[in-house]
Parts: structure tokens; sequence; C-alpha cells
């Protein structure tokens, strides 16, 4: 076997877009890491879950943590560095492709992207009042009047 | 702000996982706050594992408040320990408290918990030595103290000195197997009204009891080890049921032999009407240095006046010092009136001329003793 610097793979979004990638960016993707050790890699991974526009995202962001890795634990600059990089990454998402990322990210299991979505949603949620939570992710709210009232006497200081 | 682009609830339709991946993100009034934007969210918030933690110190923070009597608190946790609250440490109200699993007991000071009469310490963890001192030298009118322990370590010496207490319950899990040494630690009773007594430890543990229990009547004592100081055998003057078990094999390793121990404990039990013996392992006889018992001037004073149920289960029939000790007992109980002997590895025969030996034992004393031979 190749080395994994120069050992390439194919991914295939579900909508017939191929990405090829070195074997360390698809690694970075534990469901394929997974692929890849069973030895079942030998043509393009059909991933029947990830649509192009997305997969292409993710290996861009597989890509820069390979390439951007900080040195150590103590590389403090360099994880500094790669956090300045997710925060511009994610502003460039609307909240429907942030959703489909956080899905995806959890279908091929990269902890560092799931995170990181996930952390976008909760950015979105903090310090906001529940109208403002509901109209931002439209959620229908389906209480009644009375129900919703006695929701938020129950736990009121968490409404102040 | 970017709204999303389809008038999707996107984020309803998350997997419960990831929706309690986000909550955990964030604050626990805003994770608490969610409960209002739809049914679906109404009680999610509450599986967020660190809002769980959060949500039991304000309950007993209301709890205080209405001048709480009584307190259960269990937590089970995967995130750590919830360190009881130091505000719950002066309630005057408290009578019992039962603390179990992941209670971290944290107490740099003397506590002041008038009321208490019943504690629980289950499974509970303890920052040091003194937070149990501190604890437990804050409850003045404590009668009831049970105390489980697993393997945790985190307390050596555990003192209790409760002046009011009647009943101790101690229960040491600690696993451990080698050769008992000095250092193992373990308690220190001072208990001058202690009336029930139950304590099941591991071998080599220590316990040690400052002050006689002159009032003591129920003992229970299981797998403690003999190199228990002589003053806990001295306190049993008083006890009216005594339960002793132990593996001679174990213990033939210590300084003091099994069946010295048994001796010290008939006499200093005048009050004794129940014993009961197992054996659980095969002794070695080459272990066995003691007095021989049948060349004993005097009798303890149970055998003579009280005794009148003996139980020996595990019994083994090579062993000359056990065959000594049960004759010894059959012969000299006077008030005798049920000896049951469990017996191993014994063929019909073997049965017979043991029944038959012993019974002949027995009908020397003036007992009128039914005598029960089992196999095991």
């Amino acid at each position: 076997m190749a080395s994994s610097s120069t050992n390439k793979f194919v991914l295939k979004s579900n909508d017939d877009v191929s990405f090829e990638v070195t074997e360390a960016v698809a690694r970075e993707f534990q469901v394929i890491a997974h692929i890849i050790d069973d030895d079942c890699a030998k043509k393009a991974i059909p991933l029947s879950n990830v649509t192009g526009e997305i997969l292409s995202k993710m290996i861009e962001y597989g890509k820069k943590h390979i390439e951007e890795a900080p040195v150590d634990e103590e590389d403090e600059e360099g994880k500094k560095k790669l956090q300045i990089w997710d925060e511009e990454f994610m502003k460039q998402f609307n909240m429907e492709i942030v959703f489909q990322l956080i899905l995806a990210s959890n279908y091929l299991n990269n902890k560092g992207l799931l995170d990181l979505t996930c952390c976008t949603v909760a950015d979105h949620i903090k310090d906001m009042t529940p109208d403002e939570v509901r109209t931002l992710f439209n959620v229908k709210n389906d209480y009644t009047t009375e129900e919703e009232e006695e929701i938020r006497k129950e736990n009121s200081w968490a409404f102040e | 702000m970017k709204r999303c682009l389809r008038n999707e609830d996107r984020i309803s339709h998350l997997p419960e996982a990831l929706l309690v991946h986000i909550l955990s993100m964030l604050s626990t009034k805003d994770v608490v706050a969610t409960s209002a934007l739809s049914k679906q969210w109404k009680s999610l918030w509450k599986i967020v594992p660190k809002i769980k933690l959060e949500l039991i110190g304000m309950s007993i923070g209301i709890a205080y408040a209405r001048h709480l009597r009584e307190l259960v608190l269990d937590v089970r946790s995967e995130i750590g320990n919830f360190t009881f609250p130091s505000s719950l440490y002066n309630c005057k109200t408290l009578e019992t408290l039962i603390l179990r699993n992941w209670v971290l007991l944290d107490v740099p000071s003397p506590v002041c918990l008038k009321s208490l009469r019943t504690l629980h310490l289950d499974d509970v963890n303890y920052k040091d030595d003194a937070s149990v001192v501190n604890l437990l030298s804050g409850c003045p009118n404590l009668e009831n103290l049970v105390v489980y322990r697993g393997d945790q370590q985190d307390v050596k010496l555990f003192i209790i000195a409760v002046p009011s207490l009647q009943r101790l319950t101690i229960y040491d899990g600690y696993n451990w197997y080698g050769v008992p040494d000095e250092d193992i630690g373990g308690y220190v009773i001072n208990a001058p009204c202690l009336k029930y007594l139950k304590i099941q430890g591991f071998l080599g543990l220590q316990f040690r009891l400052i002050e006689n229990a002159l009032e003591l009547v129920d003992a229970d004592i299981i797998n403690v080890s003999i190199t228990i100081d002589q003053k806990l055998l001295e306190s049993l003057t008083s006890v009216k049921r005594l339960s002793l078990t132990s593996s001679p094999l174990e213990l033939s390793t210590h300084k003091v032999e099994w069946w010295n121990l048994l001796l010290v404990m008939l006499d200093s039990s005048p009050k004794l009407q129940v014993l009961k013996l197992i054996s659980e392992k095969y002794c070695v006889e080459k272990h066995m240095a003691c007095e021989k018992w049948n060349q004993r001037k005097n009798v303890s004073e149970c055998l003579i006046r009280h005794l009148e149920t003996f139980v020996w289960n595990g019994y083994t029939k090579q062993l000359e010092k056990e065959k000594e000790v049960a004759k010894y007992i059959l012969r000299n109980a006077n008030h005798l009136k049920r000896a049951t002997i469990s017996v191993r590895d014994l063929n019909s025969d073997e049965r017979l001329e043991m029944l038959e030996e012993l019974e002949s034992v027995a009908r020397a004393s003036k007992s009128s003793c039914k005598l029960l031979l089992l196999s095991e």
C-alpha cells in the first residue's frame, strides 16, 4: 500500500459529484477511515446521505485541519489560527446549510466539525427569547396560551 | 440574521442526541428557556447531563427554604460528583439525611445538624478524613448511622465519635487482597450508647472501639479481621445475640488465631444466646497454635447460663481443632436447645460416626439438646 500522503480515494456524493482526496483527508471522517481499514475502498466510496455541495465544504474543512493542524498540544498559536479560520468558515453558511453540515458531520463522524456546527446553532440560541428562537428556526409553537404560561411559571427565573 | 431559506423547522427535526449536544453548549438559563419553544422541547432540557447536577442543587435550595425534614439524595451521574451544598450543613430542621452514590462530602469545618437522627452515607465520596469528623461531630442527636463504602479510598481512618449513637451499620466493600499491614486504615468508633452494631468488612481492616459500649445488645460481625482491637471484643460484654462470620484459613495468617478470638468473644459475651459460626474455606492444621480447649479451667459464662442455639456452617471433619471447639461448646452449654452443624465432604458412614461422637458429648451435658448434622 502506498503511504497515506500519496494514496488517493474518491468520495461520491448522493447527487453523483465525485471528489478525489488524499487518504489523510479521507481519514478525517471516521466512517470513511473504517471503510478504508476494512479494505472496501477500492473504487469510489458512495456517501448516500451527503450532497455534493455539503461534501465539498466538509472536504475543505478536513483539508484545512490536516494542513494547518497544530504541531502539538502546546501549540497555542496554531490552535488559535485554526479557530479563527473555523469562525470565518462558518460565516459563509445560512442556517439551512448549517443543519445539513450537522447531520453530515454526524453521519461521517467528524467530531471537530460536529462541535463547530452545533456551537454555531448554540450561539444563535444564546441570549434569545423563546419567541426569537422560534422565528429564527421556524419552530411552530403548539402550546396553548395557558400551557405556555404554565411552563414559563415553572421555571420563571429562566425567562427573566 | 440568517434565517433558514425554506420555512422548515430544521432544528426540531434533528436527532435527540444532537439536540442535547447543542443544548449542552448553552448556559443553564438558556437551556431551561427552550422548554417554552414547543411541546417537543418541554422536557428535552432535563436530559442534558450538566443541567441535571445544577438542578439538584437548585431543588435542594428550595427544599431548605421550606424547612426540610427529610432528604434522600441519590445522584447517578456520568460526569462526576455532585458536591453536597454547604448551606444544608446548617439545616436545623433536617431529621433524616440519606445520601447515595455520586455525592461528594466536602466539610472543611464542623456542621450544625441539630435535629438529625438518621444518616445514611451510601457509597458517597469524601473529600478527606476531616470531612467525616466535621460532619459527624455536628450531629449531637444522631441515633442511626449507616455507612456503606465501596472501592474508594478517600478516607483512611473513618472516625465515628457520636455519643448519642444507638445503631451503627458499617459495610466496607473495599476489595483488598494480599497480606494485611498496619497501614490499611479502618474505623475508630466512640459510641458509648451503641445498642446495635453490624459490621461487614474485609480481612485486615481495623476496627477500634475507643469506649466500651455497655448497652450493646445485638452484634453482627462479618468478615472482619481478627486483628481488631480487643476493646471491640470487650464491648461485647452485654451482647445478647452475636453472629460471627469468619474464614479460618484467611484468618490463620494473623497474629491471633481464630479459635482464640472465639474464646475471647465467648468470654466477653456473658449473655450470648445464639452463636453462629461460618467457615468458608478449609483450615490448615499447622497454622493452629492455640490454647487447648479441653484443658480450659473456666468455662465461658454464656455457655453455662445462656447459650440456646449453636449453628456451624461449613464445618470440616479433618480438623481436630474444629472438633475440639464443637465438643467444647456441646459439652459445656447447659441450656443448649438446638445445635445445627453443616458438614462438608463426609460420606454417610463418616457422618454417622461423627453424629454419634458429638451426641455422646452433648448427652454428657445437662441440656436436652437437639443435635442436627447436615451435609453441605
